[in-house]
Order: C-alpha cells, then sequence, then structure tokens
C-alpha cells in the first residue's frame, strides 16, 4: 500500500488490522509482516501509514495495547482485538464484501 | 474517538510519545534483525530498516495528529509565533494596539452612557408607572405650550389617570452658605415630588405637605454628590441654611432638610449621570403671583410635568 491517505485505503487498511489481531495478539512489525507474507507481497504496509493507523483504532477502542516481551526477548507493544473491535471487524467485512461484490457486478456488467 | 479519550491523550502525551518512540525503535530493531538474518550486512539492515520507516519525525507526528487536541498545541504554537512577528515590528503592532483601544474604549463609554441612561430602569418603585407628561397642542403642532396650575391639579384629580402629578423646573444656582459658592443644576419641584417618586431621603426628610404653601418654600433637598462636595459629608448639613441665587428667594436662607440618596435623580428623560442634581425646593404651583416675587419668572413653558399612572388614590 503507498502512502495515499484516501478515507477507502485507510479503512481498508484498519480492517487488515483488525483482521490481523483477530488471530491473536500481535505488534506492530509481526502486523506488517503478516499481510505482507499472506498477501503474497502485493500488500506492503508501510510503517508510515501503520503506527497512525493503529493509533486511531486504539483511540477507537477496537484495540488494546500492553507492553511484552517479543520473541528474541525484545520489549515491544503487543496489540489486541477488543469486543468492541470484533464487532467493528465483522461489520467492515461486511461492508468490503458487499463493496467488491458491487464492483465486480460492474465490472462483469462493462464487459 | 471520544473527546475524553484525546483529551486524555494530550495530558498524557509525554508518556504516549516515550511509548512511541520505544515502539518504533524496537520494530526497527526486529526488522533489523530479519534483514540481516536475510543476508543484509548490518549496516545495510538497519539502513533499509529505518528507511521504511521514512522520517521519523514526521511519522511521530502524524500519529499524534490523530489526536483532535493537537489543534490546541498547534493554536498556542501560533500564537507565540504571532507573538514573536509583532515583536519585530513594533511600529504595527503600536498602531494596531490603539486602534483596538480607540475602538475598545469609545465602545465601552458609549455603551455606560446608554446603560446608565437607556437601559437601566429607575431605582423606585413600580418605575414603569412614571410617566412624563406633555402638553402639547396638536391642531396648530405646538410642543411644550405648558399646563396652568388648575390644568394640573384637573389631571391628578378628575382625569383619572394619574395617582399623583409633580410638577419640575430645571434651572442653574448659585449655592452660597457650603464650603464654597458653586454653581449647580437647582430642580424646582412641587412638594409632592418625592412622594409620587417614592423615593426617601438618605438624611433629613424629604417635603411634607406643609411645605406645600404658596411661593417658595424654606426646604431644600440636596444630592447624595453634592453632600459629599460641598458640605464633606456633614451630617449636621441638616438645618443647615444655604443660600441659593440671592435674587431667587428674595434672600431668604433655605435650609436644607434631607439628603437624598446616591443615583441618577429626576425621571426618564432627565437621568443625571453624575447625581450633581442639587436640591430641590419645594415651591407651590398654587400661585406665581401670591408669593415673594423673584427675578426670573418660571412660567408654565418652563416646566415639566411628570405623572404617575395608576388608579387614583381618591
Amino acid at each position: 500500500m503507498t502512502k495515499a491517505k484516501s478515507d477507502v485505503l485507510q479503512g481498508t487498511l484498519a480492517l487488515l488490522v483488525l483482521k490481523t489481531l483477530a488471530g491473536g495478539p500481535m505488534h506492530g512489525y509481526g502486523i506488517t509482516l503478516h499481510i505482507q507474507r499472506v498477501s503474497k507481497d502485493v500488500l506492503r504496509v508501510e510503517e508510515g501509514s501503520l503506527y497512525p493507523a493503529l493509533h486511531r483504532i486504539e483511540q477507537e477502542g477496537w484495540i488494546c495495547a500492553e507492553w511484552g516481551t517479543s520473541e528474541n526477548n525484545r520489549r515491544a507493544r503487543y496489540y489486541r482485538l477488543s469486543d468492541a473491535g470484533r464487532k467493528q471487524l465483522a461489520a467492515e467485512e461486511k461492508n468490503w464484501t458487499r463493496l467488491t461484490e458491487a464492483v465486480a457486478a460492474v465490472l462483469q456488467f462493462a464487459s | 474517538m471520544s473527546l475524553l479519550s484525546r483529551l486524555k491523550g494530550l495530558l498524557q502525551i509525554h508518556r504516549i510519545e516515550r511509548d512511541l518512540d520505544e515502539e518504533l525503535r524496537s520494530h526497527i530493531e526486529m526488522r533489523t534483525q530479519d534483514n540481516m538474518a536475510s543476508g543484509m550486512s548490518p549496516q545495510e539492515a538497519r539502513y533499509d530498516a529505518q528507511r521504511r520507516f521514512g522520517n521519523a519525525t514526521l511519522l511521530k507526528e502524524d500519529t499524534r495528529a490523530v489526536d483532535i487536541v493537537g489543534w490546541i498545541e498547534a493554536a498556542g504554537q501560533n500564537l507565540r509565533y504571532a507573538g514573536r512577528m509583532l515583536r519585530r515590528s513594533p511600529g504595527f503592532t503600536l498602531v494596531a494596539i490603539l486602534t483596538l483601544a480607540l475602538g475598545i474604549g469609545a465602545n465601552v463609554a458609549i455603551f455606560t452612557v446608554v446603560h446608565a441612561v437607556l437601559l437601566r430602569p429607575l431605582p423606585y418603585p413600580h418605575p414603569e408607572q412614571l410617566v412624563r407628561v406633555y402638553d402639547d397642542i396638536r391642531s396648530s403642532n405646538t410642543h411644550g405650550v405648558g399646563m396652568s396650575v388648575p390644568e394640573l391639579w384637573d389631571l391628578r384629580d378628575r382625569s383619572g389617570v394619574f395617582q399623583d402629578i409633580s410638577v419640575i423646573f430645571p434651572a442653574d444656582a448659585n449655592i452660597t452658605g457650603a464650603e464654597h459658592p458653586e454653581r449647580v443644576e437647582f430642580l424646582g419641584t412641587n412638594a409632592n415630588y418625592f412622594t409620587m417618586l417614592g423615593a426617601d431621603a438618605e438624611l433629613g426628610r424629604t417635603y411634607t405637605p406643609a411645605d406645600a404653601l404658596p411661593g417658595f418654600s424654606e426646604p431644600v433637598v440636596i444630592s447624595d454628590a453634592y453632600w459629599r462636595r460641598g458640605f464633606g459629608a456633614d451630617p449636621k448639613v441638616i438645618g443647615q441654611k444655604i443660600r441659593i441665587d440671592g435674587d431667587l428667594l428674595q434672600g431668604r436662607w433655605s435650609h436644607a432638610t434631607g439628603v437624598s440618596p446616591s443615583g441618577p435623580y429626576a425621571c426618564s428623560g432627565c437621568r443625571s449621570l453624575g447625581n450633581d442634581r442639587l436640591c430641590r425646593a419645594a415651591f407651590s404651583c398654587a400661585s406665581h403671583s401670591g408669593g415673594p416675587a423673584s427675578s426670573r419668572r418660571y412660567g408654565p413653558a418652563q416646566t415639566r410635568t411628570y405623572g404617575r399612572s395608576g388608579a387614583s388614590a381618591t
């Protein structure tokens, strides 16, 4: 993902982060790696957009953060999905599905 | 984002900054490690990790900018900057300050006057009943022709509109017999002037019906301001004789019977801001001829009539 700050991309990033954390607590770097790996290098989250997004999501109360120790015994900040975050994730997933289906429908029609 | 959490963010800003710093550092460390694991040299690894972050300061600012209260900080910074710039151009600053001061001062002055004269309610009971009575002849478009004495009494007793009516005539006068001679505003009134207003004397008394004799009578009520100024707030002013315009009262001494409480006097339309209205000497409208001759003829056209509306007493 580029550093474009459009709302859609921001929203999408939030969705990806929430989904990533649904699998368990993770620190910022781990989230980056996970998204990059699972999307097969298509989506690369720049740190410059990740941390503001994380901060915003944390302010909204969808994730909680606490300090912990990483795999190589380093102090890192772990993020965890909250209950509100779970609900938000479900809602955003539904939205995303609806959006992509709509786009797909339009594309199929045009051809 | 709730305002509360944003405000909390502002208060804990140092802790948040520290946390963010440490978090970013650990992130860079981890990526450096991974880079080295994938074959880069240590410097390359670290450089690559840091490069991904781009401008660290910008990143931190962006992260913090998510808080809406950031604009308060920005406002503070802008204010300080504005202050610095103003200090650098003193001429402009001076002119701006003078203009503002003039504008504000003029407004305050005018509205003080407006408030005292127009907006402040009269300090008498039932001020809405106090009215000014005009004597115009509509047909010939003449204004202020004055009323004769019988007309006045008719207005009071038989019109059913007024509880009481009082006539005043304002004048300038010289006062002697006080600390020093002074020219003051003088208000000749009916004996029932104070009872109509519903005002009492602070010291002494106002007029009694006994004062309502034809001609000018002796008692005088002085205003609080003049009492302080001319008599030094001496309570013994009651009973003291003063002379008002020697020839106005035919050389008769008047003695002060009362000091009116401080506050604007006279009724709507002639509020006196400085409380300088000196005294109201009682005079009776019963006649102008039967009493002592005065060098000034007070014709009806110089008088003003005030009344208190409401059901007549009788």
